[in-house]
């Protein structure tokens, strides 16, 4: 598949989960079968550790279609950027989709601020350079929306294998936005 | 501490404001859906997890349902859900029962291996499923805030991460973040081949990475450490047979 083809079976596939119409293929005990010696996932899926939003429902994929790395506020860490290297110089895939979500947990909270601990605290710094380019009094929505574009935009900068591959126009990287009350997913 | 748990129960109630009066609306929401698609969604499950629903839950109860939600994904017996009323009914608030942390293989897509839904489960993932701050960060939200009661780290066979990790592989980032997984190649005491072509010691570097992560979760985080203490939480590992898709809770 080529990225435009990636794009095109996305929206297909969260037209589906919008619509109820989910193909629910690809997951049964063949599945697995065919999966045992590798996998070949046509999309990497940056995502946050929230309940409500599952991107293999979102997107309607079955086993080894979707690389998803998923941590509250869909943060750009050396872990998920090394994971991210993983799939883009080992596996091949070729679309990379940063997705926040409507009243994100974790946004709302590095916007209340506070001392929530090391380990939070930590987590949240990530979260400070989009609150920072927000307007005052921005929305959550708002700044989960710049948290995703900046994010997209870590990616690049902090790795030469993501730069090098979105430069050379063999990856793409799509920030995008989840609606938790309908679970349409929003090109950025 | 204090000031750190006061910080989260702030967050806690900001979390939490709107949902006290969630059920009527629930039952509203449910109404309007278009008549000629009521036939279609007969008899799916279309509930989300309720605050009540979760604090009724123990640690071991929790357990117990992914144990059970795994034996029905090996038979190919996926519950059939009504995604579209979940997704409704758990737009203000989420209850989930636990946070997995998993790897990013997408051969292990967490949700369906333990046949869960919207609302049921945080899920974590890092390639070689272990912990750094901001993942522990994501766990304490999930327990500490949300009201989770079980923490599983779910390990996998044939990982790329563990067997990178075994082969010492030096690529980008991907250096530095094989040093969170070599500490349990080390741990592994294996006379054998210790190269990732030996499948046996891969395995037992898997097992051994879990344990180590589930060690780093108690060492490195206090507030996890005192809620297992407390019995309000369990921390656990298991380990992913990509074969015939079984989940193995490890003793």
């Amino acid at each position: 598949m080529n990225i435009q083809e990636v794009v095109s079976r996305l929206e297909a596939g969260n037209k589906n989960f919008v619509n109820d119409k989910l193909d629910g293929k690809l997951q049964n005990s063949s599945r697995r079968n065919d999966l045992t010696s590798g996998q070949e996932p046509y999309a990497i899926i940056l995502s946050c550790a929230d309940s409500r939003v599952v991107p293999e429902l979102a997107f309607d994929a079955g086993l080894g279609e979707l690389f998803v790395i998923r941590v509250a506020g869909n943060v750009a860490n050396n872990s998920s950027i090394a994971s991210i290297e993983y799939a883009v110089a080992h596996l091949g895939t070729t679309v990379i989709v940063v997705l926040g979500h409507e009243s994100c947990g974790a946004v709302t909270a590095a916007m209340g601020g506070g001392d929530n601990g090391h380990n939070l605290n930590h987590l949240l710094s990530h979260i400070t350079p989009a609150l920072a380019a927000s307007e005052e009094g921005a929305a959550v929505n708002d700044v989960v929306k710049k948290n995703a574009e900046l994010t997209g935009q870590e990616l690049k900068n902090r790795s030469s294998i993501i730069r090098d591959a979105v430069e050379s126009g063999k990856v793409k990287i799509i920030p995008a936005f989840y609606n938790l009350g309908t679970g349409a997913v929003d090109w950025l | 501490m204090k000031k750190c748990i006061l910080g989260i129960i702030v967050f806690a109630a900001l979390c939490f404001t709107a949902c006290t009066n969630e059920n009527p609306q629930q039952e509203q929401t449910g109404q309007t859906q278009p008549e000629q698609n009521q036939e279609q969604f007969k008899g799916l499950v279309e509930d989300v997890l309720t605050k009540t629903q979760q604090d009724a839950l123990t640690p071991d109860m929790v357990i117990q349902s992914l144990k059970e939600g795994n034996e029905r994904f090996m038979r190919n017996d996926l519950t059939a859900r009504n995604h579209s009323a979940q997704v409704r009914k758990s737009v203000k608030a989420q209850f989930p029962k636990a946070i997995v942390l998993s790897c990013v293989d997408s051969r292990v897509p967490v949700e369906d291996v333990f046949d869960r839904g919207i609302g049921d489960v945080f899920v974590a993932r890092v390639a070689g499923n272990f912990v750094n701050e901001d993942i522990l960060g994501s766990m304490e939200f999930a327990c500490k805030v949300s009201g989770s009661k079980l923490v599983l780290v779910l390990g996998h066979e044939h990982c790329g991460a563990v067997k990178a990790a075994v082969d010492d592989v030096k690529l980008g980032n991907i250096t530095p973040m094989l040093t969170k997984i070599r500490p349990a190649v080390d741990m592994v005491e294996y006379e054998g081949e210790r190269t990732s072509k030996n499948q046996e010691f891969v395995h037992m570097v898997s097992e051994s990475n879990v344990r180590n992560t589930i060690e780093k979760i108690r060492k490195d985080s206090p507030i996890l450490k005192e809620m297992e203490d407390q019995g309000s939480i369990k921390i656990v590992g298991a380990l992913y047979d990509m074969d015939n898709g079984k989940v193995t809770i490890l003793q």
